[in-house]
């Protein structure tokens, strides 16, 4: 009995490992006999599952099949945090692409792996967020300041610019939504009647973004708005708000525009996104990684802001529009 | 070392005695030690917070709804911890059924252009059969799971790590690596939004299991099986029990109960994110463990994981309505966890 168990065990091992082996020469066989020399170049998610990255890798990969580049898009699918994202970084290092196009997850703790890319010889740009460090050879984001204080300006006029709002952000340290929350804040200093109760953060977790949210009804009655600073919050946040029947009544403004956030903006529980245009960041990081490596470095600025939008239910079925909305 | 016992020692023994009866009532209490604790917290959070805002029925309601998904993941932990096993997998279990499921019912609902566009011509059809195949998909998994336990021998720990991974993996390869989202309205509203008398349904989902689960662990054959095959495998093996056979029915129950889980969170939030179920099954052991339930198997109540579930959620929904710094938030929680259990553990100790 133990030693059938024993050959059963070992039998099913070799088939396993027969059949990585199998795929590991094919998928060699495959990259050895590209005709001539095509640039290759990684894009490392910040979370490879968020809607808004996978709008971005659109953008890219079309800007790349147009060059002529080989576009491999990577990063972890389970969390947005430097220990998950690291391995990614790594991996695409140990293959030497042409460049890497990354959105580091932490303002400090991305700064070292980065640099041991720039160390082993591939210039790296950063895409959405960035780093304290001026080691990229060009960053492409939104404007996450301004973003922030269009969010706050959008809240003001949805509550008929006095009242009680708070915030529900990720974690603190992230370049992107940190930039988003301080834009915020300082908007709101100009609204002499509106009264700011804080920042609550969710860890990228829509259950614990939705107890947050649920606990700040219960604490402010009279709370009237809530700013969301990205999909996930958003997505726990609506889902509080329709489940204590205050869809509405609390009057909503988030960041980014994925499946869900839209269909709470149609439906009337969310006033309004402030859509980033991650189809575009992907786009003009490709393009411009290629100008650098071609040799064109001359011209390439530090950092390229590229628009946001003020989506409501108005203007959402207009075609200006129609691109800053994320199809992952 | 020890010393004759002086007539003073003796006279305090006996003085001991004499108050039994008191000590006894204790004891008696202590058995509901952590419901009072809970209980205690509640009240604490009622007089504390402004204008008593956490002592209200929405409050209560929303607290209640906010843990039915851990309950029902920690539910069948009970039974697989009380075996002593342990499943790390039910966040994985919970994302891949979801996952399956979510897919289907997209796919059901409409073409893609028109789910894009929100509108979902089969809803009807494609809801329940999407519920169907988390159920289906959540059941499999875990009869997986008790089948290489038992099949392999191998420890729990080690099975359930390895299959977590693999129902990760298997859940990024079925999504492509991309969040469900936008399933059918209708569920979201039915459900998860949804409300029977007064309670939201997701709150009735899991009040009917921890009474079923209730009932199975504490009065019914298979429950004894339960706490017989953790407290001496091998001696039950003796006396007769199909232990394996038990194992797989054990693990395959805390898979289901996964799988509802992964209904609840799809239709609370129409979306399945593949990033947020890395700590389910930290918070579903930690519940269990609250809960006063051995990990070393053989002892564990229902109820007690019930109120071992509540403790987190009460803590931080308390903490936020006091006002309470963010940062402090998620480390006065970790505290007052420490000093209930060893409370618990205190009381246990004196008992034995």
């Amino acid at each position: 009995m133990k030693t059938r168990r024993l050959i059963a065990l070992i039998v099913g091992l070799g088939v396993v490992a027969a059949a990585v082996a199998s795929s590991t020469t094919l998928a060699s066989s495959g990259s050895t006999k590209a005709p001539k020399k095509t640039y290759t170049f990684y894009l490392v998610a910040g979370i490879a599952s968020d809607p808004f990255y996978l709008t971005m890798k659109k953008g890219a990969q079309a800007a790349a099949a147009k060059l002529g580049v080989k576009l491999i898009f990577t990063g972890s699918p389970k969390a947005f945090s430097p220990p998950t994202q690291i391995p990614y970084l790594n991996a695409a290092i140990a293959r030497h692409p042409d460049a890497i196009l990354i959105a580091p997850t932490d303002k400090t703790a991305l700064i070292a792996p980065i640099k041991n890319a720039i160390k082993a010889g591939i210039p790296v740009e950063t895409v959405d967020t960035f780093i304290n460090a001026p080691v990229a050879f060009t960053n492409v984001s939104t404007d996450n300041p301004a973003g922030g204080r269009a969010a706050a300006d959008a809240l003001v006029k949805a509550i008929g610019r006095k009242g009680t709002v708070a915030g529900i952000s990720v974690t603190p340290g992230i370049s992107t939504t940190d930039q988003r929350k301080e834009g915020f804040e300082q908007e709101l200093k100009k609204y002499p009647n509106i009264k700011y109760v804080g920042t609550q953060f969710d860890n990228d977790d829509e259950t614990k973004a939705s107890q947050e949210t649920a606990a700040l009804l219960t604490r402010y009655p009279d709370l009237n708005g809530i700013f969301a600073m990205n999909v996930v919050s958003g997505d726990g946040v609506t889902a509080a708000v329709k489940n204590a029947g205050k869809s509405g009544k609390v009057k909503l403004v988030e960041f980014d525009a994925g499946p869900e956030q839209v269909a709470a903006l149609k439906t009337g529980t969310v006033d309004a996104l402030v859509a980033q245009y991650p189809y575009g960041i992907g786009q003009l990081g490709v393009q411009l990684a290629y100008k650098y490596v071609t040799g064109k470095k001359a011209g390439i600025q530090k950092h390229y802001g590229t628009g946001s939008a003020i989506v409501t239910r108005a203007n959402v079925g207009s075609a200006s529009i129609k691109k800053y909305l994320y199809t992952p | 070392m020890s010393e004759p016992k002086t007539v003073e020692a003796l006279a305090a023994e006996i003085e001991a005695e004499e108050r039994r009866p008191l000590e006894r009532l204790l004891v008696y209490f202590g058995r509901y030690w952590l419901f009072f604790f809970l209980g205690g917290l509640v009240l604490y959070f009622s007089l504390t917070t402004p204008h008593h805002a956490f002592f209200g029925t929405n409050n209560f309601k929303t607290i209640a709804l906010d843990t039915s998904e851990v309950i029902l993941l920690a539910l069948g932990e009970t039974f697989v911890i009380v075996t002593a096993g342990i499943d790390l997998s039910v966040g994985g279990i919970l994302l891949f059924s979801g996952v399956t499921g979510g897919t289907v019912m997209l796919d059901l609902a409409g073409t893609p252009a028109q789910v894009a566009s929100l509108q979902y011509p089969h809803a009807s059809v494609a809801v329940p059969v999407g519920v169907l195949v988390i159920v289906a998909t959540s059941i499999v998994l875990g009869f997986l799971n008790g089948v290489l336990v038992t099949a392999l021998r191998l420890p729990p720990f080690i099975v359930t790590l390895g299959t977590l991974g693999m129902f990760f993996g298997a859940a990024d390869l079925v999504s492509g690596g991309t969040n469900i989202s936008a399933v059918p309205s209708s569920f979201q509203d039915k459900v998860g939004n949804g409300k029977i008398a007064g309670l939201f349904v997701p709150v009735v989902i899991a009040l009917g299991f921890v009474i079923v689960t209730h009932i199975l662990l504490r009065y019914t054959r298979f429950g004894r099986y339960t706490a017989a095959v953790g407290s001496n495998q091998e001696a039950s093996r003796r006396v007769g029990i199909p232990v394996d056979m038990h194992l797989i029915k054990v693990y395959t129950l805390a898979g289901f109960l996964a799988g509802v889980a992964a209904i609840i969170d799809l239709s609370r939030f129409g979306s399945i994110n593949l990033a947020a179920h890395n700590t389910d099954n930290l918070n579903a052991i930690a519940a269990v463990v609250i809960g006063g339930t051995s990990l070393f198997g053989g002892i564990g109540t229902i109820l007690g994981t019930v109120v071992g579930a509540f403790i987190p959620t009460v803590l931080q929904n308390g903490f936020i309505i006091q006002g309470v710094d963010p940062f402090w938030q998620e480390l006065l929680v970790g505290a007052t966890i420490i000093v209930a259990v060893y409370l618990d553990q205190l009381r246990r100790r004196r008992l034995s």
